[in-house]
């Protein structure tokens, strides 16, 4: 019996290794950075380069904050987000809404237009909207760049929330009509609060989203004091030098809601995710 | 859809009874129209609008320096200049390298990590949220992070080879190896989506099939190629197809990475039109790049569409 235990781990061991092969593949660059970002300026720079900090210091994060304009582009990068998301779910979530529980003229029509532009990268259109604003005379706007955003975020959330909307029974809401609530009592009393799990999932990946997305940032975003976090990011960056100790603690503030949201509501995002790309 | 035939049965059922028609839907017959009214009108005027006015702005000359006076009408000019441009072809060629490249390593890894997770619950639990992190950090965190791997004197991957006594590579300012320093980045970047991908969809499988296979004395390979592979394979169908369109329009890690370069080793085709519009400042040409490569997204989202459509349908 023992002996067929240690054959049963033996044959199992080829796994593990692949799995800390690949933990260590997923790891050691985000550590890489993190133990930069925690060395004084002189051991950045020393040759050949330490694996553990010698000394811990966190100069280089008192560097960005008071020398760079990383705390403004945090604040940017929070105004648009945040706006980013709440206009997304307002919209999202109604449309969703209603695709799930009304029939209506030209609903697959819609339903396919949403897919559609699920699937054109946005790459695709960004000459376009960069005119576009500028004839509008939004560019350098944190709130057009929340609207511009919205191209990317709604065909997926939509089609969240709608999977969402879709597993909450219809007899719920006709009960409560039976009872004498109005359609629009009925969403904002028994349907929406039955959501808030979807909604938070959509939330959080608006979220992540629009405080992760540089190049249409970079493309309407042309004055300094509108950067977003990953446009200060890169700031750091000039021409053939680059002050890695200060670089890598700006990386690690830009990475904090990430690493929040990982940390979380992991679930939350796991599904969401899965649930806008498959389910159609 | 079930649900909704359900409920129409009602409805009509209800009225033939003689029951009351339902009054407060026809009542609110414009609800449904004023829901959707705001994503209708959001997605027409900057998805939907913008991309109509890209088709008319590839038939102009539109650059910088004449976008106020308003640009020369060039018909199909730019498109007869794409097709006799040598460097769009090279684009092709790189971003051919580079999605091929990518989705094999990533694929790979995502499968057998689902694999691996499928078997044992207790150890993805730990695992999955490491695993995940690289694919919801922002494409300007995970280019520097490789950057700095990738740095000649203090890179990490420089001072393994070292250690190990090997010269060591410089990797992104050299022409050969630029493209696949890049593919290594998209595949640590990429994997996460795969895996977790299908790992949903093995959950899918009836746990019934397995026990059935095993009851009639099945081994595990016999397992994984008669069960899991067919009715794994329309998940990896669609996987791969959104992989392939993802991969073929991605370029931020790349502009953040090389722009391009060196010599133009790692100008895909993405990288290529977006240098063309906002770092030549030839817009009318940039967007005749962009509608040529819709035209070859549209035809993977057809692929893409028939695909989960036969999925559904089986």
């Amino acid at each position: 019996m023992k002996k067929k235990r240690s054959i049963y781990w033996l044959s199992q061991l080829p796994i593990y290794g692949f799995l800390i092969g690949y933990l260590l593949f997923t790891v050691v660059p985000i550590y890489w950075v993190f133990a930069t970002s925690f060395k004084p300026s002189t051991e950045v720079m020393s040759f050949p380069p330490t694996l553990l900090p010698h000394t811990l210091s966190l100069e280089n994060y008192v560097a960005v904050f008071t020398q760079t304009h990383l705390g403004r582009g945090v604040v940017n990068s929070l105004i648009v987000s945040l706006v980013t998301t709440a206009l997304a779910l307002f919209i999202a979530a109604l449309a969703a809404y209603s695709f799930t529980r009304f029939r209506f003229r030209g609903k697959y029509f819609l339903l396919n237009t949403v897919l559609g532009l699920y699937l054109i990268p946005p790459l695709i259109g960004i000459i376009p909207l960069f005119l576009l604003f500028n004839k509008l005379g939004l560019l350098n706007n944190l709130f057009g760049l929340a609207l511009a955003y919205q191209s990317l975020v709604l065909p997926l959330l939509t089609f969240m929330l709608r999977n969402y909307f879709e597993g909450i029974p219809v007899e719920i809401e006709e009960a409560a009509m039976i009872d004498g609530c109005s359609q629009l009592e009925v969403l904002r009393r028994i349907t929406l609060p039955l959501a808030v799990p979807g909604l938070a999932t959509a939330a959080i990946f608006a979220f992540i989203f629009s405080w992760n997305e540089f190049v249409i940032a970079l493309t309407l975003l042309l004055r300094e004091d509108l950067k977003t976090v990953q446009l200060v990011i890169m700031e750091f960056v000039k021409l053939h030098r680059i002050e890695w100790g200060q670089l890598t603690a700006a990386m690690v503030v830009g990475m904090v809601p990430v690493l929040i949201v990982i940390i979380f509501a992991q679930r939350y995002l796991i599904s969401g995710l899965l649930g806008g790309a498959t389910k159609s | 859809m079930q649900r909704e035939h359900r409920r129409s049965l009602a409805t009509s059922s209800g009225e033939a009874r003689g029951g009351p028609p339902p009054l407060r839907r026809r009542k609110f017959f414009w609800l449904p129209y004023v829901f959707v009214a705001p994503l209708a009108l959001v997605l027409f005027s900057i998805s939907v609008f913008p991309l109509l006015w890209e088709s008319w702005v590839s038939l102009q000359d539109l650059r910088t320096t004449n976008i106020l006076r308003g640009a020369p009408f060039v018909g199909l000019g730019n498109y007869t200049k794409l097709f006799h441009d040598p460097l769009f072809y090279h684009s092709l060629h790189i971003s051919l390298y580079f999605v091929i490249g990518s989705i094999f390593g990533q694929f790979l890894l995502g499968l057998i990590i689902a694999l691996i997770f499928h078997r044992m619950p207790g150890v993805a639990r730990w695992l999955r949220p490491v695993f995940i992190l690289p694919w919801i950090l922002s494409a300007i965190i995970v280019g520097y992070s490789w950057i700095w791997m990738y740095d000649y004197n203090f890179g990490l991957i420089n001072l393994a080879l070292r250690a190990v006594g090997l010269h060591p590579i410089k990797w992104l300012n050299d022409v050969s190896m630029a493209i696949w320093a890049l593919v290594i980045t998209n595949i640590w970047r990429g994997t996460p989506f795969t895996m977790l991908f299908l790992e949903a969809a093995l959950k899918n499988i009836p746990f019934e099939l397995y026990e059935a296979a095993y009851v009639d004395g099945a081994n595990s390979w016999q397992v994984f190629r008669h069960i899991t592979f067919p009715m794994l394979r329309p998940a990896v169908a669609i996987n791969l197809i959104l992989v392939t369109m993802w991969t073929f329009n991605l370029f931020d890690t790349i502009l953040v990475m090389t722009q391009g370069g060196p010599a133009d080793a790692t100008l895909t085709t993405a990288m290529y039109m977006y240098k063309i519009a906002f770092r030549y400042g030839l817009f009318g040409y940039g967007a005749a790049i962009a509608l040529v490569m819709l035209a070859i997204n549209g035809i993977m989202a057809l692929l893409y569409v028939r695909t989960v459509g036969k999925a559904a349908l089986s």
